[in-house]
């Protein structure tokens, strides 16, 4: 009994004294990052390196308007280094478990990620659950560009904006652990969310026109007209091929490949009235359900065969045609089919010509095949690029919104 | 200088007033006094002794037929007992003599029921007088014809009349009787039935024990019209004899847990015994535990429910507090008011309380796991403003928990000792302190201030006191844990506790682990939910009760 007590108290003390609290820091000697951007430095081989420091907002030290975060830039060979001079400059310890997001300047992005991105991964302090960004000009411009325009904190602010992308649809989001993934895979192509900062002169910049029955013209981040506010936008998604960028999507491009992916949650798609071209119909569609995705062998090039279901509310009717009756409905289903079939051929044309399969058809392709040996020795991301795709589009209007009937203006 | 010289002249005359001789003298005195005193003493043992010869080995003499003799010797038991009353009086012609403690037996009961009848025939002179001089040769023909007590017993040990006498009852002996008669008339101060102090409950009853068995005993009986509840009572206490009572329902216990429970009753080797919680350390099977391995309450109906149950209460006499067996943590967490509520408000309560002792024991260690290594787990902006609030107080999070700790258990110790007067002041500079100054003063952050006042009111929602005290004294450990290991620790705490408490036995019941056994899942209508009252028909199958029907057509019957 005494002596089972007496290696008790051995052990705990042991542990009290050899233990120690090595691991613990307390949180006010930690400086959290918040974002990290990775751009070409000026030197031969070298990347710069930009951290997003989060400020703590000590009582009575902060004036009226001063940002909450402070950047800090420096170029090093490898994050990993840039990490150890960032220490040498600052007296906190670099916390890297809260940093929300990764952009990655464009010039480096199309030169390719490959060579700094397994530290990324492979060093613990480093969250796979940080987003991945592509800022057209350079990251760090687009870190020092970003300023809130509601009080919310620099942190909050990239949860919030990446959250919130689902509501439109107009760009995605994807986690490093996705891109990483991504980036390894035989079978699909990494793609990040673009982002680039606006001048605020309100002009616009088209990246893709409409198609014919639509409305709507596709953007990509920086071309927005925009006026006022947070110069940040967040449009479109830069594809990538291999490690290597090769360009972009637009907005509208960006909802076709949710809807492919299969988390295109809402949207608003304006169209010209199939009745009364001069005017436009404004639907709200979302997904109905999963994308059903199936793709061939073929003869010569593999055959993708895609049907999609979208469901639909009406919102606006300003030709004041009664499309709530069942006689005209089918009219309206009509044209929102030919519309996203139109913008989502369009879209795969594109990624098709950029060698990118962003959408990962190939994951889809791999049931052709008896053994995974076989499917290796396929050149999938050759043959994509030559691949016929069939898209059948069925929309459902359910709802014709809070009114059952319209009349014209008077 | 002249008054020197008058004591000195009246030394010399007489030399014993002189101080020296007169010290002297007085100790010789006191030297006499204390011999003789230890004469009278030794004296007396050996007439006890002589006594005792012819006496069995347990008994200290035997009564003789001679009433001058008898009272002799009891003098010589009650000596120096001042309390002790012999009234000698004459019953028809014989001499007769009563014996009781003043301030335990009614003497108005006496005057009425004993000394009246008696002493009315030597006053009469009536032709009765020959009747009662016939009945007088018989201790029993007096019990049965003369005296008016309700409760008479006869005895012919003396070792029982003493207890009897010391117990509140009168002695009554009559000249050539070597019986006597034990008249119960107790009667003492006691504290009235009043309100529970620490088991309120909302819509139950408002009877909570008092100090005297009888009493409890009682409060118990009047619940139920049933004759087989059944209460044995015990005498331990080499010194104090105090009365020990071990109620059970006869066709419900589970067998052998009587006479397991008597046995460790019987046990006990002490020499005094004042309150119930003493006679629970010689009854647990772990005393270096912490936690409460039998269940304390002073609400009779609590242990009427836990009887019917097929538990066995334990009454100690001079203790409101009574004892229930076996005790696991889920009996702990039930809480008289939860069967007076609806189901559904009572569930979620059981719920939240289960909650509540969860967080009593791990929230600050979490906190400062969390906050001293794995600050990546929070939200960022929560990260961000705990170093905001930290960067303001000079100390590491573990130094600043176990400050606010020390001073809560602080706070909360004086408010126990003080006056209940001073109380209300305590707590006021209490409140003041943590909630407002210690922060102002920059000693500790106001988050810290949230998440120890919540582990407080975390405890303080336990229906028991006594885990309550349990969960504060785990939480200690669980932070120094906490502080060198971070989460690794609190989760190596939490396998610690788990482990020692569904290894716990509290009369052959697992504490804990009944909660998980597959077995005893149907217990879990009544522990981790509250069904109606239809529903639970059956008894909770972990303390094996005989009839595990509830309501049944056998009404209680035992089934055959």
């Amino acid at each position: 009994m005494y002596i089972r007590l007496l290696l008790g108290i051995m052990l705990l003390s042991m542990g009290v004294f050899l233990s120690g609290c090595n691991g613990a820091r307390e949180s006010e000697e930690v400086a959290y990052i918040v974002a990290i951007g990775i751009d070409k430095a000026e030197q031969e081989n070298m990347i710069k390196v930009t951290y997003q420091i989060a400020k703590p907002n000590v009582e009575g030290n902060k004036g009226e308007g001063e940002k909450d975060t402070v950047l800090v830039s420096n170029s090093a060979v490898t994050i990993t280094e840039s990490l150890n001079l960032l220490n040498s400059t600052t007296s906190l310890v670099p916390s890297m478990s809260h940093v929300k997001v990764l952009v990655v300047g464009q010039e480096l992005a199309r030169e390719g990620l490959a060579n700094f991105w397994g530290s990324l991964k492979r060093y613990r302090e480093y969250r796979g659950s940080m987003f991945v960004l592509v800022a057209k000009g350079t990251a760090r411009d687009f870190l020092d560009g970003n300023k809130p325009s509601f009080n919310i904190s620099a942190s909050k602010y990239f949860e919030t904006m990446l959250d919130s992308g689902v509501e439109a649809g107009y760009y995605l989001r994807v986690s490093f652990h996705q891109f990483y993934i991504r980036l390894k895979s035989n079978s699909a192509h990494p793609y990040a969310t673009f982002v680039d900062i606006s001048d605020l002169s309100g002009k616009k910049e088209i990246a893709t026109p409409k198609v014919t029955g639509s409305k709507i013209d596709g953007y990509v981040a920086g071309g927005i007209p925009l006026q006022g506010g947070n110069p940040i936008q967040f449009a479109g998604t830069a594809i990538f091929n291999g490690d290597k960028m090769v360009g972009t999507l637009s907005t509208t491009e960006t909802r076709m490949m949710a809807m492919l992916l299969g988390n295109f949650n809402n949207g608003f798609l304006s169209m010209e009235d199939p009745l009364a071209p001069t005017k436009f119909i404004n639907v709200n569609l979302r997904l109905g359900s999963a994308p059903e995705i199936k793709v061939a062998l073929g003869d010569e090039a593999p055959v993708i065969d895609i049907k999609i279901l979208l469901e639909g509310e009406i919102t606006n009717l300003p030709s004041g045609i009664n499309y709530e009756q069942e006689s005209f409905l089918p009219l309206l289903e009509q044209q929102v089919n030919q519309v996203c079939h139109q913008e989502m051929a369009n879209m795969i044309h594109h990624t098709q010509e950029l060698k990118s399969d962003v959408v990962g058809f190939g994951y889809y392709i791999r049931p052709e095949f008896t053994n995974y040996q076989d499917y290796l020795q396929y050149p999938w991301f050759e043959e994509y690029s030559r691949a016929k795709v069939n898209i059948i589009i069925d929309t459902k209007i359910r709802r014709t919104g809070l009114m059952i009937r319209t009349y014209p203006v008077r | 200088m002249k008054k020197i010289k008058c004591i000195q002249k009246l030394s010399k005359h007489l030399p014993e007033a002189s101080l020296e001789m007169s010290k002297k003298k007085l100790a010789q005195l006191q030297l006499i006094t204390t011999q003789s005193t230890e004469f009278s003493e030794e004296i007396g043992q050996i007439i006890a002794q002589l006594r005792s010869v012819a006496a069995p080995s347990s008994e200290p003499f035997i009564f003789t037929s001679e009433l001058q003799e008898n009272e002799q010797l009891l003098r010589v038991v009650f000596r120096d007992c001042s309390d002790i009353e012999f009234r000698i009086f004459d019953a028809a012609g014989k001499k007769a003599l009563l014996v009781y403690l003043k301030g335990m037996a009614d003497t108005s009961n006496l005057e009425r029921n004993v000394l009246k009848p008696l002493m009315s025939y030597t006053a009469q002179e009536t032709e009765n007088t020959a009747s009662l001089l016939h009945l007088l040769t018989d201790m029993k023909l007096v019990a049965e014809n003369v005296l008016g007590a309700a409760s008479v017993t006869i005895l012919a040990s003396a070792k029982a009349a003493i207890d009897a006498v010391m117990t509140g009852n009168a002695l009554l002996m009559i000249d050539g009787l070597a019986e006597v008669a034990s008249i119960a008339v107790i009667k003492y101060v006691k504290r009235e039935i009043s309100a529970p102090y620490n088991e309120y409950a909302l819509q139950g009853s408002d009877e909570a024990f008092n100090e005297a068995i009888m009493d409890n005993i009682a409060l118990i009986r009047r619940r139920t019209r049933d004759t087989n509840l059944k209460v044995h009572i015990m005498k331990i206490g080499e010194r104090t004899n105090t009365a020990i009572a071990v109620l059970y329902v006869a066709n419900l216990v589970k067998p052998g847990l009587v006479e397991e429970v008597e046995r460790r009753i019987g046990l006990i080797k002490k020499d005094k015994l004042l309150d119930s919680a003493s006679i629970d350390q010689y009854l647990v099977d772990h005393p270096w535990s912490p936690f409460p391995q039998t269940q304390m309450t002073e609400r009779p109906d609590k242990m009427l429910a836990a009887l019917y149950e097929g538990r066995v209460g334990i009454i100690v006499d001079g203790t409101p507090v009574e004892i229930l067996v076996p005790c696991t943590y889920n009996v702990l967490m039930q809480a008289p008011d939860d069967y007076t509520m609806a189901p559904i408000i009572a569930s979620l309560i059981r719920f939240s309380r289960n909650a509540a002792a969860f967080l009593a024991v791990y929230l600050p260690a979490i906190y400062v796991a969390v906050v001293s290594y794995h600050p990546g787990m929070l939200p960022t902006t929560m990260a961000i403003s705990i170093a905001e609030l930290r960067s303001r107080t000079p100390f590491p999070s573990f130094l600043e928990a176990i400050m606010m700790e020390i001073l809560l258990e602080l706070i909360q110790e004086a408010i126990i000792r003080l006056p209940a007067k001073l109380t209300g002041a305590a707590s006021m500079i209490g409140a003041f302190i943590i909630g407002n100054t210690v922060v102002q003063a920059g000693l500790i952050n106001p988050l810290l201030v949230v998440v120890i006042a919540t582990t407080a009111i975390s405890s303080y929602s336990m229906p028991s006191y006594n885990f309550s005290m349990a969960l504060r004294w785990t939480r200690v450990p669980m932070l120094i844990l906490a502080s060198m290991l971070g989460l690794y620790g609190v989760i190596l705490g939490v396998l610690a506790i788990t482990i020692h408490l569904c290894s716990l036995r509290s009369f052959g019941e697992s504490y804990l682990g009944g909660m998980f056994n597959v077995d005893l899942l149907a217990d879990w209508k009544d522990s981790v939910v509250r069904l109606p009252a239809k529903l639970l028909t059956r008894r909770p199958k972990e303390f094996g009760a005989q009839d595990q029907i509830r309501i049944g057509d056998n009404d209680g019957q035992p089934r055959s």
